[in-house]
């Protein structure tokens, strides 16, 4: 049997995995794509760090891209982007790369030209040693990088410069409140230093107000369970704070996957709200989908799980994409909602009575799309993919593309579920193409903005997409450090 | 984008300064509109545009109220020793003079 080579859609479905820190999870399809798709590896990478969502691919990718013989251009682009991240991230490539015992050599240069670079800037150099200290210590540790005097001084001897914002660190603990509120916010110290520099004073009205004032949206949604208890609802000034501080994060891309969970924490219903509305705010930011999608809940016996996860799919692409979502759960027969513009909560409410139960007929959830003459984009279906009643979804998907004149994506969500997966062999049988994002290890729903994000109406245009994207030259990030041609795999 | 069933199940906490603004300003117009076209104003129109303007106000004094600590902070880091040696003798002198003899 001739060997399958890996697919486009399956190296960008890396993207959507959330594992929380286990970069090895990256490496079996990640190596594959290096040595059959080095090119589209290089772009993805690219991509990635402006649209991606997951923090672990941004480091994860560009080392495995170095684990296969690649051109040098796409390896400087996979360099260039360890060189873009933050000192805690570096420091995590650089033990991923030993681990994989890979690109030594230049990982060494990377470090090296990277803290040269930050040292050259003594202002910027102090900020990130305000927030990354102990990262920026393993850095120069690690990769053997002689430190300048002042980095050597600050960071290996402890000493606190006059006048410096370490000095203005180490002082905080005595000064008033006001003034040591004053120093948070004139100095720009960072929410997370601050707060332990303080100790039990961060407390006082003054200082909770400049730590909101001083939190990342990240920081704001991770800590509003706290905020609320030191008084975001009661004290006025720090109700505006907060409602500021929402409003900029609102803007914001970074938290988006940790919004609702945070939302759900919270004891204070109108906080708990602003912050469910946040979300959405933030979920708009993310971009739009093109077209109307056509959800397929799957509601047959034992898909419990699948039902939940419809209702937060649709909620999510209520949000996201420009045209209409249509939610249709299914068994032996369907149950049409339409979920355009609403969100969650709405969706639960309307189909709070759907509970699993009854066979599998994918087909039959499509057909009541077809009967109501409504056309889609796209499809996302929910569902262990135990297909086992007719009408089958290839004949009616057959069918709705002929009469609509297009071929419409296909995208299934594989939940865990008693039956085995029928429904891709079933497509891929009848030539048509499905791409499947595996949430058979758990639903993190809250990740599924950054799946979402991935789905495309047209077939291929997230891969031209992707392809278009340019890449970037080490050059460009360190001007010191190049890869000098050399070749970095083992 | 606004809608009347917004402003009828009116929820106070999710929207931020601006949208509740315009909220207010559909509520106004659509309470001219009634009188312009000598419809009863429903009683409901009434409550809801009372209540945004109540919130706008609320939140407009928790944003001074904010500034003003922001300043009063910002003003306190720059203090001199001496302004801060004179301040802490004054609280000193304070706490002593009403200390019983």
């Amino acid at each position: 049997m001739a060997e399958r080579g890996i697919t486009k859609n399956q190296i960008i479905a890396e993207l959507t995995k959330s594992p929380h820190g286990k970069l090895e999870e990256y490496l079996p399809i990640g190596k594959q794509a290096a040595t059959q798709e080095p090119e589209f590896l290089a772009h993805l990478i690219a991509w990635n760090q402006i649209k991606g969502q997951i923090r672990d691919s941004k480091v994860a990718l560009p080392i495995i891209s170095l684990t296969a013989p690649m051109d040098s251009e796409f390896v400087s682009n996979s360099l260039a982007h360890v060189a873009m991240l933050d000192p805690r991230s570096l420091v995590q490539a650089g033990r991923f790369a030993r681990s994989q015992k890979v690109a030594r050599q230049a990982m060494g240069r990377v470090v090296t030209g990277y803290l040269r670079s930050r040292e050259s800037n003594w202002a910027k150099w102090e900020r990130m040693a305000v927030q990354h200290r102990a990262s920026l210590k393993d850095l120069y540790a690690l990769w053997h990088v002689k430190p300048s005097t002042m980095a050597d001084a600050i960071l290996f001897k402890g000493e606190r410069p006059k006048g410096s914002v370490f000095e203005s660190i180490a002082n905080l603990k005595n000064m008033s409140n006001s003034e040591a509120a004053g120093t948070i916010m004139e100095r720009r110290i960072p929410f997370l230093i601050a707060m332990g520099a303080l100790g039990p004073k961060a407390k006082e009205t003054d200082l909770v107000l400049a730590l909101i004032e001083r939190m990342t949206p990240t920081e704001l949604v991770t800590n509003s369970k706290m905020l609320e208890r030191l008084g975001v609802k009661t004290v006025p000034a720090l109700r505006a704070a907060y409602e500021q501080a929402i409003g900029r994060a609102a803007s914001s891309k970074k938290a988006t996957l940790k919004t609702t969970r945070a939302a759900e924490a919270m004891d204070d219903e109108g906080i708990s709200d602003k912050l469910r509305d946040l979300q959405e705010k933030q979920i708009k930011t993310l971009g739009g989908v093109d077209g109307n999608w056509l959800v397929l809940g799957d509601k047959s016996g034992s898909m419990q799980v699948a039902i939940e996860a419809s209702r937060h799919m649709a909620a999510t692409l209520a949000k996201m994409v420009k045209g209409e979502v249509h939610l249709v759960f299914f068994d032996n027969t369907p149950r049409y909602i339409n979920a355009t513009g609403k969100t969650y909560e709405q969706l639960l409410a309307e189909t709070r009575h759907v509970t699993a139960g009854g066979g599998t007929s994918m087909g039959a959830g499509l057909l009541s799309i077809v009967e109501k003459k409504i056309d889609v984009d796209g499809i996302a279906v929910v569902s262990d993919g135990g297909e086992n009643t007719a009408p089958a979804f290839a004949h009616v998907y057959a069918a709705y593309a002929q009469s609509i004149g297009k071929q419409i994506p296909v995208y299934l969500y594989k939940v865990r579920g008693s039956d085995a997966d029928s429904f891709s062999g079933n497509l891929k049988q009848a030539h048509i193409d499905v791409q499947v994002f595996d949430l058979t290890g758990g639903v993190d729903y809250y990740s599924l903005p950054n799946l979402v994000q991935t789905m495309r109406a047209q077939r291929y245009s997230l891969v031209d997409e992707i392809m278009e994207q340019p890449l970037l030259k080490l050059e460009d990030v360190l001007p010191n450090a190049t890869t000098k041609g050399e070749k970095v795999c083992v | 984008m606004f809608n009347l069933e917004q402003l009828k199940n009116l929820d106070l906490q999710r929207p931020d300064l601006e949208e509740l603004v315009a909220m207010s300003a559909a509520a106004t117009a659509i309470h001219g509109e009634f009188e312009k076209l000598s419809v009863d104003v429903p009683e409901w129109l009434d409550t809801r545009a009372r209540e945004l303007k109540r919130e706008i106000r609320t939140r407009q004094q928790d944003s001074v109220d904010k500034r003003v600590r922001e300043i009063k902070a910002r003003m306190d880091t720059l203090k001199t020793p001496t302004e801060k040696r004179a301040e802490l003798q004054a609280e000193l002198e304070k706490l002593t003079a009403n200390q019983p003899q």
